[in-house]
C-alpha cells in the first residue's frame, strides 16, 4: 500500500512541478521549448518513473490507481462536453461546420484505412474486432488539431493571427465528435455476434453511455440544486457524478469518456446557473488535471512497439501532413477569401494544424482502460511517438518558413 | 460557520429521494445486466477482483450518501446517520450494490479519512483555550474512564455469558475478557464529534471539551489496551519491552506529527497551490507512513493539526478551510463504507447481549461524565448533555475489537467475542450520532471552567 502511495505521490509531485510558475515561464521563452507544454514533458516524466523507466510506479500500482485514471478520463470527457452549449454552437458559421465535417471525414477515412492495414501487419493475426477498434480510436484521435499557436508563429501580433487562432479553436470543437467516434469505435465488433452483428457492440456502447450519462447528469442536477453553498458539497457532487458515469461505463467495458461527454453536454444545456458553477469547478484544476493525465499516460504506455509500431506512428504523421494543411486552407478560405490570397498567417496555421490534439492520447488511454491489453498499451506509445514527431515537424517547419519570410521582407525594396 | 447550510425542505427531500432512486436503479441495472455487455468478461478477466467496480462504487458512495444525508436532515437526523444508513443499504449485507471486493479497494479512502479527521481535530484544539480547560478535562476524563470501565466491564461480563463466549463463568479468563471488553467500550469516535460540530456549524463549550477529552482518552485507551492484551497473551515481561514499545510508539507519533506539521507549514508558506489535491495526498501519506512505522495515525495527524493551528497559525486559515472542503467527501465515503461493512446478521445473533453492553456503556458514560463535570465546575448547560458525546463509536473501537479477536486466536470463542463487540459498536454507531446531535443542540454554547457559573441555567440553544 505504501509503495502504491509513494508511486501516486511521485505522480502528483511531478504534476505540481509541471504547473509551477517558473516552468510556465520557461515554456514561453522559445518556440522549441513549447515541447515542454501540451503534455509532452509530463508524458516523458511518466515514462521516466514508469515500468519502462526507473520503475518507481509499478504495474501493480497502475492497476490499483485504475479507478483514479477512470475518473481522470471522465473529467476530460466532461470538460469537452461542457463546451457544447447553444450559445457557442450558434456562433459557428456554415463554413466552419463544413470545415469540421471535412476534417472529420478525411481524417477518419484515411487514418482508419492506414491504421487497419498496418495493425493487421504488425500484430499478424489479431482479430478483426481488435483491429477495427484500434483503427477507429486512432482515426478519432486524428480528428482536429492542437489549439496552441504561439510556437508556430501565431502570436497575437502576427497579421491575421486572430483569424488563425479562431480556426485553431475549431480543432477543439472537433474533439466532441472525436470522443463520440472513439466511444462508438471501442465497442465495434465486440462479442460473439459475428460479422453480421459487428455494430451490436457499438450500439451497446452508445446505449450504455447515453443511459449512464443522462442518468448521472440528472442526479447531478438535482444534487447541484440542493448544495447549500459550500465548496465541499460541490466537490462531492462533482466527483460523485464523474465517478458514477465513468466508473459504470468502465465496469461495462465501455470507454468512460463517452458517458461523461454526454453528461457534460446534458448539464451544459439544462443546468442553467448550476451548470456554470459546475463548469467553474471543473476548470479550476484544468492545468493540474492535464499534467496528471500526461503523467498517467506516460506511465501506462508501452515502449516495446517494434518496427510495426514505428511504421504505424509514421503513417499517422504522414496522414496528418497530407490532409491537415488542406483542411486549414479550406477553413481559411471560408473565413476570409480576400485575406486567403495574402496567406499571411496561413503558413503558420497550416503547419500548426499538423500537431494532434492532446485528446488523441486520452482516447487511446480510454481504449486501454475499457479493454485492458498489451496492444492498447503499445498504441498509447504509438500515438505519443506520432504526436511528438508532428510537434517537432511543425515547429521546425514554422521556424524555417518564418525565417524565410523575414529574409524575403528584408530583401524587398 | 455552518458547514451544512439550511435544512432542506420536504419537497427538496422528496426530489433527492427520487434522484437516489435513479442512482440505485442505474447501479442495480448495471450489475444485474452486466452479462449482456459484449466485452465485460474480457475486461474483468484482465483486472483483480473488485477493481472494475471500484470507480462506480466510489461514485455511488459519494453522491448517494451525500444526498441521503440531506434527506435524513429533513427529519432532524444528523447527516452522518444518513451516510451510515446509505452504506448499510447499498452494502454487501443488503442491496449488495457495493461488493466486498469493491469495499476492499476503497480502503485507501478510509486510511485517508482517519488522517483528515485527525488533522481537523488537531485544528479544533486551541492551546490557549485548552489551558483554561485543564481541570474539566482531567475530571471528565477520570470520571468517564472509571465509570464506563466499571459499568461496561460489568455489562460485558454478563453479555459474554449471554453470548456463550466463556466456558466457565466467573473464571480468571472470564474476568480478563470482561476487562478487555470494558477497555474497548471506553473508546468513542472523535470523527463523529468533529463531523457533527462542522455539520451543525457550532463550536460550543461542550464540543470543545468533548473533543479534548476524547483525544486524551484515546491515548490512554490505546496504552491501556496494549497492556491488557499483553497480560492476556502472557507477554508482559519484566524487561520493559512493553514500556519501550509504548513509549516508542507515542514518542515516534509525536515526533512524526511534528515533522508532518513542519512539512505542511512549509508547503503553505512556499507553494500554497492546489490544496484540494495536495491535502488528500498528504493525509494519505500520513496514514500509510504511520501504518508502515507502527505509529498512531490519529495522534500524528492531531499533533500536525495542532501545530498548524497554534504554532504556524498565519498559514492555518487557508489550510483548515481547504481541509473543511475536503472533509465533506471524506465523511461521505468514510461513514458510508463503515455502514457498508456492518453485518446486520451479526446484530441478530448476539443482539440481546450487545444491547446489555450498550446499556451498561451508556449508563457509565452518563454517570462518569456528569459526576466528573460537576466536580470540575462545568456549567449545567454543558454538563447536562456532555455524556452524549461519548456514545458514538467507530474506527478505533473496531480496530481494538479486531486486535482482541486476533489475540484470542481462531475458533468459536474469538469469533463470538468479535461478533459481540461488532454488534455493540454497530449499535453505538447507529444511535450515537443522533444522540450527540440532540445533545449538541440542547447544550449551552457558553464558556466553562472557573469563570463559569457552576449551576447556571441552560443558555440559548445553538441552532
Amino acid at each position: 500500500m505504501l509503495g502504491i502511495f509513494l508511486s501516486t505521490a511521485v505522480l502528483i509531485m511531478l504534476a505540481l512541478l509541471a504547473t509551477s510558475a517558473p516552468l510556465y515561464r520557461l515554456r514561453r521563452s522559445r518556440p522549441m521549448l513549447s515541447l515542454l507544454s501540451g503534455g509532452w514533458l509530463w508524458l516523458a516524466a511518466g515514462v521516466a518513473v514508469g515500468p519502462f523507466g526507473a520503475g518507481l510506479v509499478s504495474e501493480d500500482a497502475l492497476v490499483a490507481v485504475r479507478p483514479f485514471t477512470v475518473i481522470l478520463l471522465g473529467w476530460i470527457g466532461c470538460m469537452v462536453g461542457l463546451q457544447v452549449r447553444p450559445a457557442l454552437l450558434e456562433v459557428l458559421t456554415r463554413d466552419a461546420r463544413r470545415t469540421i465535417v471535412f476534417d472529420v471525414v478525411s481524417s477518419l477515412v484515411l487514418t482508419s484505412a492506414a491504421a487497419w492495414l498496418l495493425i493487421e501487419w504488425w500484430t499478424g493475426g489479431a482479430s478483426p474486432s481488435v483491429i477495427a477498434q484500434a483503427s477507429l480510436v486512432l482515426a478519432a484521435g486524428a480528428c482536429g488539431w492542437s489549439s496552441e499557436g504561439r510556437s508556430v508563429g501565431l502570436a497575437g501580433g502576427a497579421p491575421g493571427a486572430g483569424r488563425a487562432r479562431r480556426v485553431l479553436a475549431l480543432g477543439g470543437l472537433v474533439g466532441v465528435l472525436a470522443v463520440a467516434i472513439a466511444g462508438v469505435g471501442t465497442g465495434f465488433g465486440d462479442g460473439p455476434y459475428g460479422k453480421a452483428g459487428a455494430w451490436i457492440g457499438s450500439a451497446w456502447a452508445v446505449g450504455v453511455s447515453l443511459v449512464v450519462g443522462v442518468c448521472a447528469a440528472t442526479v447531478g442536477r438535482v444534487a447541484l440544486r440542493s448544495i447549500p453553498g459550500t465548496g465541499g458539497a460541490g466537490l462531492v457532487v462533482f466527483i460523485g457524478v464523474l465517478a458514477t458515469a465513468a466508473g459504470l461505463s468502465a465496469q461495462l467495458g465501455v470507454m468512460p469518456m463517452l458517458a461523461t461527454l454526454i453528461c457534460g453536454i446534458f448539464i451544459a444545456n439544462t443546468g442553467g446557473k448550476d451548470a456554470r458553477a459546475y463548469e467553474r469547478f471543473i476548470l479550476k484544476s484544468e492545468h493540474l488535471i492535464a499534467a496528471l493525465f500526461g503523467i498517467v499516460a506516460g506511465v501506462s504506455l508501452s515502449l516495446a512497439i517494434g518496427v510495426g509500431g514505428v511504421a504505424l506512428a509514421c503513417a499517422l504523421v504522414g496522414v496528418r501532413v497530407a490532409i491537415k494543411p488542406i483542411v486549414v486552407h479550406e477553413a481559411w478560405r471560408f473565413e476570409d477569401r480576400e485575406e486567403a490570397r495574402r496567406g499571411v498567417a496561413r503558413t503558420g496555421l497550416a503547419v500548426g494544424a499538423i500537431r494532434p490534439s492532446s485528446l488523441a492520447l486520452a482516447l487511446v488511454l480510454g481504449l486501454a482502460i475499457a479493454k485492458p491489453s498489451d496492444l492498447h498499451n503499445q498504441l498509447i506509445g504509438v500515438v505519443a511517438l506520432a504526436g511528438l514527431l508532428c510537434e517537432v515537424l511543425s515547429i521546425v517547419s514554422a521556424s524555417l518558413l518564418l525565417r524565410e519570410r523575414a529574409r524575403g521582407a528584408e530583401g524587398a525594396p | 460557520m455552518s458547514h451544512g447550510g439550511p435544512r432542506p425542505t420536504p419537497i427538496e427531500g422528496v426530489r433527492l429521494l427520487l434522484a437516489i432512486g435513479v442512482l440505485l436503479l442505474l447501479d442495480w441495472t448495471a450489475q444485474r445486466f452486466a452479462w449482456l455487455s459484449p466485452s465485460v468478461d474480457s475486461t474483468q478477466d484482465a483486472l483483480p477482483p473488485g477493481s472494475a467496480e471500484t470507480g462506480a462504487a466510489v461514485g455511488l458512495l459519494l453522491i448517494g450518501a451525500w444526498m441521503f444525508g440531506r434527506v435524513v436532515e429533513t427529519i432532524g437526523l444528523p447527516r452522518i446517520t444518513g451516510y451510515l444508513l446509505f452504506g448499510i443499504g447499498v452494502g454487501p449485507g443488503a442491496l449488495g450494490l457495493v461488493t466486498k471486493d469493491a469495499l476492499g479497494s476503497v480502503s485507501l479512502v478510509n486510511e485517508l479519512a482517519i488522517a483528515v479527521i485527525a488533522l481537523i481535530a488537531g485544528g479544533e484544539i486551541r492551546v490557549r483555550e485548552l489551558r483554561t480547560m485543564v481541570k474539566p478535562i482531567v475530571f471528565v476524563l477520570l470520571g468517564v474512564c472509571a465509570a464506563v470501565f466499571v459499568f461496561a466491564g460489568g455489562a460485558g461480563a454478563i453479555a459474554l455469558d449471554m453470548a456463550g463466549a466463556v466456558e466457565s463463568p466467573g473464571s480468571g479468563a472470564h474476568v480478563l475478557l470482561a476487562v478487555a471488553v470494558g477497555v474497548v467500550m471506553l473508546t468513542n469516535s472523535p470523527a463523529v464529534i468533529v463531523a457533527l460540530t462542522q455539520e451543525l456549524g457550532t463550536q460550543t463549550a461542550m464540543s470543545r471539551l468533548a473533543l479534548a477529552v476524547t483525544v486524551c482518552k484515546d491515548i490512554v485507551v490505546i496504552m491501556l489496551f496494549a497492556v491488557v492484551i499483553a497480560i492476556g497473551a502472557g507477554g508482559a515481561s519484566d524487561d520493559g519491552s512493553l514500556t519501550r514499545t509504548l513509549a516508542g510508539g507515542l514518542g515516534g507519533s509525536i515526533l512524526a506529527g511534528g515533522v508532518f506539521g513542519l512539512a505542511l507549514a512549509w508547503y503553505m508558506h512556499s507553494v500554497r497551490a492546489h490544496l484540494l489535491i495536495v491535502l488528500p495526498v498528504a493525509s494519505l501519506g500520513i496514514a500509510l507512513i504511520c501504518e508502515a512505522l507502527h505509529l498512531e495515525t490519529l495522534l500524528v495527524g492531531l499533533i500536525a493539526g495542532m501545530l498548524m493551528q497554534n504554532v504556524w497559525d498565519h498559514h492555518g486559515e487557508a489550510f483548515f478551510e481547504s481541509l473543511e472542503d475536503l472533509s465533506t467527501p471524506v465523511y461521505c465515503v468514510f461513514f458510508a463504507v463503515a455502514g457498508a461493512k456492518l453485518e446486520l446478521s451479526i446484530i441478530g445473533s448476539v443482539g440481546l447481549a450487545a444491547l446489555v453492553l450498550v446499556a451498561g456503556r451508556l449508563a457509565g458514560a452518563y454517570l462518569g461524565v456528569t459526576l466528573g463535570a460537576k466536580l470540575a465546575g462545568v456549567a449545567r448547560g454543558t454538563r447536562a448533555w456532555l455524556w452524549t458525546a461519548f456514545a458514538p463509536q467507530a474506527g478505533i473501537a473496531l480496530a481494538l475489537a479486531l486486535i482482541a479477536a486476533e489475540a484470542l486466536g481462531e475458533g468459536t470463542r474469538g469469533e463470538l467475542v468479535f461478533s459481540l463487540l461488532l454488534a455493540t459498536i454497530a449499535m453505538n454507531e447507529l444511535i450515537g450520532p443522533p444522540l450527540l446531535s440532540f445533545g449538541l443542540k440542547r447544550s449551552d454554547s457558553g464558556t466553562m471552567g472557573a469563570n463559569a457559573a457552576p449551576d447556571e441555567p441552560p443558555a440559548r440553544e445553538t441552532d
